[in-house]
């Protein structure tokens, strides 16, 4: 079947099969930050934004996302590259599997919560999770790109 | 110009913030086979009969393997230098499945429904046989796991399989016997230790594909490529010349990845079909069918003079390595090896230690291989003779742990896999990381517990830790650099960077002993073509080793240098200095490195700068650590929380600070899963039951608390710039730290792990 | 692996409803959170999401909530801040995350009747009514009780508003878990509702204990021997997550201290 979504800010018809996953899909079209880490809408890598709200697209169906928007960290490459240099720069990356799920739900949390508190990062990200850093890092470079003090 | 000791951003940082194309399944090519594994449904079982004549013919179904399809030949899937300290105990696809899990067939489809529609379709008739899934009763089992005769150690390993013995190793120094019977207090304890499973976020992948010149190419989320190679063309007889195996970035790894997974079938179908093929483990296949930590049982019994000082230690260890023995011995020894040097004053040790096969899915390396166990024992132990003695927990150690400028004769016995090497500490700080540890977790306010409301109780526990720098006299890291126009460096290095950051961090040493900024040394790594050999990352090798390697090689290339300067200035080598990326010459002259770099290869006696240098340890010198954390338990749910965690570590000098950091920031945190929250549940007859991450579950940032990490940094005169590794000693502290802090606070000693809920509530002395 | 023939997206309920019962291998999606983690073989999927399903519609007795309302859209909402409705909003605030939240769907947790869902259980006590396509409301309490057969679409659900004050409590090995267990008491006028879940089974009222704690004073004593009496008459079991025995002791632990937080 064809759906069309909006890409990343861009309209698109997309041959599909009515149980590939939007996960599946989102790849095959290029969208490569989003990532394959449990199928069970357990760890997170997989977050996107569909009409701006987070979801897990391992479990989302792509049939479903007909006439929706989705956002992948492709589509808001300068907010990525600012929040990753925040990231970088703390030094709380590592094998960055789970780098670009973090990125949107970072942005999703600044776009929604006002003046975000640590207990606002740590609620907002908890779904995110990671097995590299250890979590204490993240929450200092995303606290810094808030302007939130700890 | 200095570029160890900063924090200089992970190069790889920014291009994984925006998703570029950088893991297998992203530079997989187009198209590709999609390989899928039939698995056995049981235990212990015979194949009788194989019907894959139906699956054969589902359209889009290009082939199916079965044992025939392999030559036979058995070996270890350990990723480990040859001949590797691990039996050979298995072949590609056998007759017998030895656990659930186990493979039997393989497809290769045109698309992963159809590879899925056809696995089913294949027809297996199986002999079931009793199993073994209890560890406790493997040993000299009528049940023998491995009656092949092919089977077999490569050297001797304490291998006996008709006793379902993978490995065994014991030693003594002193008498024990004679030191206990002469302590004041004597403590006689059994731990117990899980299977934990590493879940690094990204699923063991490979793909694999006949390059423009005919050579089968293996792309793969593997820490030892140069292993996998090695293996490859042994287990498929195919000329190794004709194996290339890179390994692109990986989503984490934790010893789960040392080791060959799929590669052997992905290879066999391109080999097969000449088509590009991939296999991408499902996260289900990742829990059933790579490894886990090896579970034990540790008995320990410590003896003492009234004084507290520690004559004797003696470990008996029973590990279950499940299915097939990779890492057997090992992680064994290990568990001896890196915790009994910390109490050197004791005159006597034994060990003794048992690896048993069984019919669960295989045990392999996971970050602490062993140590973490050995700590969990013998860190709540010394807790107890503490207690005991009516001691304080750190004063005891204090006046039995090991300090700088001394030695322990467990080094020289016990190595990893084989003998070990006579070592003296030359770096250690301990008794630093255990003062500043205090002070930043306010031990004194808060030892040994506070109650903070009618069921809440807030109290704190201890653990010192060691672990090793690689593998002394037995693996060996190089490093290959380029001088390019332009003056900036390729650096080309076997190894492994599992999303540590090793690239990084190599490049800063290179850059600093090239005096150039950190940007200038373009890093490359494990691509078994390309790039030098390396064993690749285990035994927490790649800062000593490696790191050394890439220093030897960076002083190289600057004699070279150097020695091209000299002619160009026509003087005297002894006439001509380097700094910062300048060359000077005699009466004032100077050109710098980007000029003197394009002369060289363009007009002036050209010649390619290039060097290479190889590093084999001769010792392992020790990162230190002491772990402290306060605990909130509940009385009435049983529920414990990791208030705080402070980890003071001593890993020489830290190459980059904030990457030294988050590693053991990560490491903490799995060992606080370790000691808490993570348990491999299998059923009675070896079914997994955790096989998904809804029923396993790792700590996510709302399960722990604060974590802090500082350095004591002392030097390490053999590592480069003073450096010792820092990539497992963070995980062995936290389950001998929170059992002690438990106990601390309710008075429950709890001597397995993961402490549950429920072990609280429902615990009982016996 | 889930397979799917067909998909389609009904503009309204009546529509779906047709096509579900043209044939028994079609079926309802709501938010599918949980596709791959089953392995049917469907005809023709039917998604509720174009049906006007999502709403959350205030009235001055009730609040109706639709079967493709999510989690989120509750915890977002200005309906759920009186007393009663708060405790639902707060309980689902704590479910794994935002994502999750953003996908499960009321339907999609009720119908199915999961027994770990702390919907399900937080909205017990209340006066809760499920309304199936085409059949009269019934009460949440029976509906879970009863088997259902994936042939009905779930509507809306109806919470009758009310006075009186209500509790939940979870416990949760870690904070991405489900529930090793849950419970929510509601009173109103002396009169008391306990529901315990994830025993790991749905659900279901502590009758004897409700009854021996309704109508009269309640004191410390009262309310230690009311949950006694709930921790035997409740039946618990162990599965991966917890032993009966543990349940059991939770239960107790948890039941005290919601008791005490309403009848104060």
């Amino acid at each position: 079947m064809i759906i069309k979504i909006n890409l990343n800010g861009i309209s698109k018809e997309l041959l599909i099969s009515p149980d590939d996953t939007l996960l599946d899909v989102l790849r095959k079209t290029g969208c490569l930050s989003v990532k394959k880490g449990c199928e069970s809408s357990s760890c997170g890598v997989c977050t996107v934004l569909l009409d701006g709200t987070p979801i897990l697209s391992c479990s989302y169906l792509a049939a479903k996302a007909d006439g929706h928007s989705v956002t992948t960290v492709e589509g808001i490459a300068e907010q990525a590259r600012e929040i990753g240099e925040f990231i970088a720069a703390q030094g709380a990356d590592q094998c960055g599997f789970c780098l670009p799920s973090l990125i949107i739900s970072t942005y999703y949390l600044k776009n929604t919560i006002g003046n975000p508190t640590l207990k606002d990062i740590k609620q907002v990200l908890q779904a995110n999770l990671c097995r590299c850093s250890g979590y204490e890092s993240q929450e200092a470079a995303v606290a810094r790109y808030l302007g939130v003090k700890i | 110009m200095k570029q160890v000791r900063l924090s200089v951003p992970k190069i790889d940082s920014s291009g994984l913030a925006m998703g570029k194309a950088a893991y297998v399944d992203d530079l997989a090519p187009q198209n590709t086979l999609i390989v899928k594994i039939l698995r056995s449904p049981y235990s212990y079982a015979k194949v009788q009969k194989i019907d894959t004549s139906v699956a054969e013919n589902v359209e889009g179904v290009v082939c199916v393997l079965t044992k025939k399809d392999f030559p036979r030949k058995i070996f270890t899937r350990a990723g480990q230098g040859e001949p590797e300290p691990s039996p050979y105990d298995k072949f590609a696809l056998d007759d017998y499945v030895r656990y659930i899990g186990d493979e039997v067939a393989v497809v290769a489809a045109h698309d992963e429904k159809i590879a899925e529609t056809a696995l089913k379709l294949i027809k297996v008739e199986y002999e079931k046989f009793e199993s073994i899934n209890d560890f406790e009763k493997a040993y000299e089992s009528k049940v023998v796991i491995h009656p092949e005769e092919e089977a077999h150690p490569t050297f001797d390993i304490g291998y006996d399989a008709k006793k379902n013995l993978a490995a065994s190793y014991s030693m003594s120094t002193g008498d024990v016997e004679k030191e206990l019977s002469r302590s004041h207090t004597i403590v006689h304890s059994t731990y117990y230790t899980q299977a934990q499973a590493h879940v690094m976020m990204e699923p063991h992948a490979c793909a694999t594909y006949f390059d423009y010149q005919g050579r089968l190419t293996v792309l793969s989320t593997t820490q030892t490529p140069f292993h996998v190679r090695r293996i490859l063309s042994r287990v498929l007889e195919y000329p190794m010349h004709k194996i290339r195996v890179i390994k692109p970035r990986i989503g984490g790894g934790f010893g789960g990845k040392q080791a060959i997974h799929g590669e052997v079938y992905c290879a066999a179908v391109t080999i097969k079909t000449g088509l590009p093929a991939k296999l991408v483990y499902t996260r289900r296949e990742v829990f059933q069918a790579t490894y886990t930590r090896h579970p034990m049982r540790i008995d320990v019994t410590i003896g003492a003079g009234k004084n507290g000082i520690i004559n004797a230690i003696d470990f008996k260890i029973l590990s279950d390595t499940g299915a097939y023995g990779e890492h057997a011995l090992t992680v064994l020894m290990v568990a001896g090896s890196k915790v009994l040097p910390l109490y050197n004053k004791a005159s006597a040790v034994s060990f003794d230690g048992k690896v048993v096969y069984t019919n669960n899915t295989p045990a392999g390396a996971y970050r602490g291989y062993g140590a973490v166990q050995g700590n969990f024992a013998l860190e709540s132990a010394v807790d107890e003779l503490a207690q005991k003695l009516g001691m304080d927990p750190v004063e005891i150690r204090k006046i039995n742990m090991i300090k700088q400028g001394e030695t322990s004769p467990i080094f020289r016995i016990m190595g990893e896999g084989r003998e070990g090497t006579d070592t003296i500490i030359n770096s250690c700080k301990l008794e630093y990381c255990i003062s500043r540890g205090m002070e930043l977790i306010r031990w004194k306010e808060k030892y040994p517990c506070r109650k903070i409301s009618a069921n809440k109780v807030r109290s704190v526990g201890m653990a010192i830790a060691m672990q090793g720098s690689a593998i002394a006299n037995y693996d060996m890291a190089s490093a290959a650099i380029k001088l390019n126009d332009d003056g900036f460096f390729n650096l080309t290095v076997g190894a492994t960077d599992l999303g540590t950051g090793s690239d990084t961090i190599l490049a800063q040493i290179a850059a600093d002993e090239l005096e150039v900024p950190t940007e200038k040394i373009i890093v490359y790594s494990s691509d078994t073509d390309l790039t030098p050999f390396d064993k690749g990352a285990y035994a927490s090798s790649t800062t000593y080793a490696s790191g050394n390697a890439v220093k030897k090689a960076a002083e190289k290339i600057k004699e070279s240098i150097m020695e091209k300067a000299a002619e160009y200035f026509k003087c005297g080598i002894s006439q001509i200095k380097y700094c910062e990326g300048v060359v000077y010459g005699p009466d004032n002259r100077q050109i710098p490195l980007k000029e003197l770099s394009t002369i060289i290869y363009y007009s002036g006696s050209q010649e390619q700068i290039y060097s290479c240098a190889s590093y084999v340890p001769t010792v392992s010198p020790p990162p230190y650590m002491a772990g402290f954390v306060e605990v909130e338990t509940d009385l009435l749910t049983g529920k414990v929380e990791v208030i705080e965690y402070v980890a003071v570590v001593d890993c020489g000098t830290p190459i980059n600070p904030n990457l030294a950091k988050v590693q053991v920031e990560g490491a903490l945190v799995q060992g606080i899963g370790m000691a808490l929250y993570e348990q491999v549940i299998k059923s009675r007859s070896g079914k997994l039951l955790s096989d998904s991450m809804m029923t396993y579950h790792i700590p996510s940032r709302k399960d722990i608390g604060k974590i802090t990490v500082e350095f004591a940094e002392s030097y390490e005169p053999s590592g480069p710039f003073g450096a010792k590794s820092v990539g497992e000693i963070g995980i062995d502290t936290p389950p001998a730290a929170i059992a002690n802090a438990i106990f601390n606070g309710t008075g429950k000693r709890i001597r397995k792990l993961p402490i549950t809920p429920e072990d609280i509530i429902f615990f009982s002395d016996s | 692996m889930m397979r799917i023939k067909e998909y389609l997206k009904p503009e309204n309920i009546d529509k779906a409803y047709t096509v579900l019962k043209e044939s028994p291998n079609n079926e309802i999606i709501a938010g599918g959170l949980f596709i791959r983690l089953t392995s049917k073989d469907i005809n023709t999927a039917v998604d509720l999401s174009e049906c006007g399903l999502r709403f959350i519609n205030e009235h001055k007795d009730r609040v109706e909530v639709g079967a493709m309302t999510s989690y989120l859209d509750i915890i977002q909402s200005d309906c759920f801040e009186t007393p009663l409705l708060k405790t639902v909003k707060d309980a689902l605030s704590e479910i794994i995350g935002i994502a999750f939240q953003n996908m499960a769907t009321v339907g999609g947790t009720i119908y199915p009747a999961y027994p770990f869902s702390d919907l399900i259980t937080v909205l017990m006590p209340l006066n809760c009514w499920v309304k199936l396509y085409k059949k009269d409301p019934v009460r949440l309490s029976e509906f879970i009780e009863k088997k259902q057969d994936n042939r009905e679409i779930l509507e809306k659900i109806i919470i009758l508003k009310g006075s009186g004050k209500n509790a939940f409590r979870s416990f949760r090995k870690t904070s991405q878990d489900f529930s090793v267990l849950n419970l929510s008491v509601a009173v109103e006028h002396g009169d008391c509702k306990i529901a315990v879940g994830a025993r790991p089974s749905v659900a279901q009222y502590a009758k004897s204990a409700m009854q021996f704690i309704s109508g009269g004073k309640v004191n410390e004593s009262i309310i230690e021997k009311t949950a006694e009496i709930a921790c035997q008459e409740i039946s618990f079991f162990s599965d991966i997550k917890a032993s009966q025995q543990y349940r059991k002791h939770i239960c107790n632990v948890l039941l005290k201290d919601a008791l005490r937080e309403v009848f104060v």
